[in-house]
């Protein structure tokens, strides 16, 4: 993969590294990035992004405390193996939940009844 | 069209203090004018009372009038077709009465209607040519004097007042005010901007203004002012070919140069040499006209080698002027250097290799003085040389060779001042007190001693002038040590010298 | 004994301090009491409306203006008499530069060279390269954001570990921005070194800096890392009924037309929000900087 792969929004109230992490959680659990595969550079990441290296780094480290990588001598940051490839469907639910939330408080904002929503929300789904 | 507005547009489009100046003084001739004509003594008091409101005349035509172009122009960018009707008005209007209305008025006292509105009419117009003309013209104006010098022995016009007067001076007027009627109409059709020799006077004149106001020189570059404008509009023969051999930490006053720039740039001898020639051609027809009108004119003694005693002087009076300008000009240049934030100074103050403490602050000084102090040099000899080529004796020649030292000290205490950051106050001392002061005592050292022995009415003066001029002298040298001291002492007490000015 | 202690001891002096900065102009103050440390290797963005006193402070910083009290120290020297050897770790990019117009770029370059010990001449050919930036023109006729550009190149070219760009973005578009903070980011990056830089366009910020500092009017109103401003500051919104039990400490306060309060409040010590938040009908909003750097400022 290269740093293409991720996207930062620098304007977000989200701290950069934090929307890195997420982002590599959810291309991990949608097995978008397989076991013992690289990521991409510090350098590489910090460059194509124009930000701050020590950002990327940060998220790195704790994507690493989280399991979610592991640091492999000669070749960097490379997806972990272990128990991301195979995340509960109750855990990849919960990495939805905040959006949920989100969708929810604004179709209540919006006085949209339940089922439309959830009618569409089905027809987006795909069935 | 509204009279009261095209009355008042000009003086509306005037900064205030050139409103107080112009009032007053219009209010002061104005009324001189008019006691001289109702309670002068003297015969001829009418053709006096109009001389008397010239310098209103004067000032109204160069500052006031033209300035409202100025007004016109933003007028147009704005599509405020009425204040461009009452610019063209107001000119109408302002030459009737600042020309014809008094010559009216002086006439109900036996005047010569027809002297006085000529007379009026050449003050109001010479002025106003010179504002809307190009620049490059006002740079001929330097040598007007010598060239009347010498058109004198030919022809004597006839003065004021002599019936001879009217014959020269309508046909003058009659072609002045065409000139003067085509530039108008060509400055307010044109879009084009002027730039360089080009340039109008008129559409600096705000800005020369506000700085000889200020006086200090603190003002931020205005797009005409700007150093970097003038140097994208200089042509590129006239640019140098930078020398930037011998720079570096080992040659600190030749870097210094480099990151002063303009007259302090190092240069490749023959650039120097090419810029200086290409820039003398523009000359060369007025020393040609000069030479003509000198061979025609003076058959006994004509001899190139010597020149002759009058022009010897009004040329060493331009030169003696133009030496207080080199110091004056060297100094605002590094004070607008000074006063900037962007510029090479913040550079310098960052630039590892320049010394430190003491040695910092006197490398800085001598690359800053060592410019002006050469042209100065330059000057100082000059003037000697043509003071020997016309026959000065001794004391003439002291006081002649007197001003280019002066000019030397007044150009190390302003720089001194500059570096030290004094006050505008001490600024404007120098520059409007003991500047002019200077300026008049050259002009007097250099016309006076001539006259000491030629049995002119100053013959038997000449011990009294010698003693005034002396003591003028010194007091004004006096004036610029202390200054020199006191900028000497500020500038010792900057902890490095590049510090931005905070006038800033 | 005791000396080779101490200097095993001694810490790195830092890139920049400043203690108790004061600064006026005519008698309006532009610096009150400013105090601002830069640890190595950060990269601190400084953010203020114009005329907060943003450029007053990096010239009193650097040692090119003399503050009316207060001290800085660049690497320990005293920012007003600086040393060489901290001369030569310094690099400075005014707003909108213009020094040494009259020179081409390459004479420019050429002439800078000899003063810095570490001068990167291949990396100033490169970089003209990339930039299209032609060496023989001179520097006058360059427009101002190709000027900036120029300028950065010799700034970054003597390699310098404390690099100070006041405004660096102004004059540049939007590619040559993004150009310019991918450079600033990898040289704090890769060389280690420290960057200042002032700006007023917060995205700019937002990628590049790992600390802001907030001036605003003359005050630093807020300095800390980049992240923790996010994570620790948002916008409570009381209603009006509630509005009475506000907490005592907000860094801004907007009293709406309705009665209701706007408040920017930060988390306490022991990392809850306010108690106010909790309040029936209150609404906590995280907060982009843009959004914290309005809502302070006005």
């Amino acid at each position: 993969m290269d740093a293409s792969i991720l996207t930062i929004h620098p304007a977000s109230p989200e701290p950069i590294y934090r929307q890195i992490v997420d982002q590599l959680r959810r291309l991990i659990a949608a097995g978008q990035l397989a076991v013992g595969e690289r990521l991409p550079s510090v350098r590489d990441v910090a460059g194509f992004h124009a930000i701050n290296p020590m950002t990327v780094s940060r998220a790195y480290g704790l994507a690493e405390s989280e399991g979610l990588l592991e640091r492999q001598r000669g070749k960097g940051m490379v997806v972990a193996s272990g128990p991301t490839g195979s995340q509960s469907a109750r855990e990849r639910m919960q990495l939805l939940e905040p959006h949920l939330k989100e969708t929810a408080r604004q179709a209540q904002e919006l006085e949209l009844p339940a089922d439309t929503v959830l009618r569409r929300l089905k027809h987006l789904l795909g069935n | 069209m509204d009279l009261k507005r095209a009355l008042l547009a000009p003086w509306m489009a005037a900064p205030v203090s050139m409103r107080w100046l112009i009032g007053s003084v219009t209010l002061l001739c104005a009324l001189a004018s008019l006691g001289l004509c109702l309670f002068s003594p003297f015969g001829d008091r009418a053709t006096a009372s109009v001389f008397v409101f010239c310098p209103a005349v004067g000032l109204i035509w160069v500052y006031l009038l033209p300035n409202t172009l100025l007004l016109y122009h933003q007028a147009r960018d704005l599509c405020l077709p009425g204040v461009q009707r009452d610019v063209q008005l107001s000119l109408v209007l302002y030459a009737g009465l600042s020309t014809a209305l008094p010559a009216l008025l002086l006439g109900l006292d036996h005047a010569q209607v027809a002297t006085a509105t000529l007379v009026l009419g050449l003050t109001a117009l010479v002025p106003f040519l010179y504002t809307t003309l190009p620049r490059v013209f006002s740079l001929f104006l330097c040598f007007l004097p010598l060239l009347l010098s010498n058109l004198h022995a030919h022809w004597q016009p006839a003065p004021p007042g002599e019936p001879g007067f009217t014959l020269w001076a309508s046909p003058l007027a009659g072609a002045l005010l065409l000139l003067a009627a085509y530039r108008w109409r060509r400055l307010t059709h044109q879009d084009v901007y002027f730039t360089g020799l080009m340039r109008p006077v008129v559409f600096g004149l705000n800005q020369n203004l506000r700085q000889l106001l200020k006086g200090d020189g603190y003002v931020p570059a205005r797009p005409a002012l700007d150093p970097i404008r003038l140097l994208i509009q200089r042509p590129s023969w006239l640019q140098p070919d930078v020398d930037l051999r011998h720079t570096g930490p080992q040659y600190r006053h030749r870097s210094l140069r480099v990151a002063l720039g303009g007259t302090w740039l190092p240069e490749r001898p023959w650039s120097r040499l090419r810029r200086m020639v290409l820039s003398m051609v523009f000359f060369i027809p007025l020393i040609l006209i000069w030479v003509l009108v000198l061979h025609t004119s003076n058959q006994q003694d004509l001899a190139f080698a010597v020149i002759r005693a009058d022009d010897a002087l009004l040329i060493q009076i331009g030169l003696g002027i133009a030496c207080w300008m080199v110091a004056l000009a060297h100094a605002t240049t590094i004070r607008r250097k000074w006063g900037r934030p962007n510029n090479e100074i913040p550079l310098l103050a960052l630039l590892p290799g320049l010394g430190h403490g003491e040695a910092e602050h006197r490398h800085l000084l001598l690359a800053v003085v060592g410019q002006p102090l050469l042209q100065l040099l330059a000057l100082g000899v000059l003037m000697v040389v043509l003071g020997r080529l016309a026959g000065l004796d001794l004391p003439g020649m002291i006081f002649l060779s007197l001003t280019a030292p002066a000019c030397i000290a007044m150009a190390v205490a302003d720089l001194l001042l500059t570096l030290g950051h004094a006050d505008a106050l001490q600024f404007r001392l120098l520059h409007w007190l003991v500047m002019p002061a200077g300026m008049v005592l050259t002009s007097l050292s250099i016309s006076l001693p001539p006259h000491f022995h030629d049995g002119s009415i100053l013959a038997p003066m000449h011990l009294v002038a010698t003693w005034v001029l002396t003591f003028g002298w010194v007091v004004c040298l006096c004036g610029i040590l202390w200054f020199a001291v006191a900028g000497w002492r500020l500038y010792q007490r900057q902890p490095h010298p590049y510090l931005i000015c905070a006038c800033y | 004994m005791n000396a080779v202690l101490r200097t095993d001891d001694a810490p790195m002096p830092m890139p920049l301090v400043a203690q108790g900065l004061k600064h006026a102009y005519d008698g309006h103050n532009a610096l009150l009491n400013v105090d601002l440390e830069l640890h190595a290797g950060s990269v601190l963005g400084l953010i203020g409306r114009n005329g907060a006193g943003k450029s007053t402070l990096i010239r009193a910083l650097l040692g090119l203006l003399e503050p009316l009290d207060g001290t800085a120290t660049v690497f320990g020297d005293p920012a007003l008499h600086l040393t060489d050897a901290t001369k030569a770790r310094i690099a400075y990019v005014p707003q909108q530069p213009e020094a040494l117009a009259w020179l081409t770029a390459a004479q420019m370059f050429g002439y800078l060279a000899r003063f810095y010990p570490r001068w990167d001449a291949a990396f100033v050919e490169r970089t003209l390269d990339r930039w299209e930036l032609p060496g023989n023109r001179m520097l006058a006729k360059f427009s101002p954001g190709e000027r900036q550009r120029i300028d950065l190149i010799r700034a970054l070219a003597s390699q310098p570990e404390l690099l100070v760009l006041d405004e660096p973005a102004a004059s540049l578009d939007p590619v040559a921005r993004r150009d310019l903070l991918r450079e600033v980011a990898l040289r704090a990056g890769d060389a280690g070194a420290t960057v200042l830089f002032s700006t007023h366009i917060v995205s700019d910020l937002e990628r590049v800096a790992s600390d802001i500092a907030f001036l605003h009017q003359g005050r630093l109103l807020l300095h800390c890392p980049l992240d923790e401003t996010k994570e620790r500051y948002a916008r409570l919104w009381l209603p009006a009924n509630q509005s009475g039990a506000a907490p005592p400490h907000a860094l801004s306060r907007h009293r709406q037309a309705d009665g209701s309060l706007s408040l920017v409040v930060g988390r306490g010590d022991d990392d809850q929000w306010p108690a106010a938040a909790t309040l029936p009908g209150a609404r906590l909003d995280a907060l982009g900087l843009e959004d914290l750097f309005v809502e302070i400022a006005e």
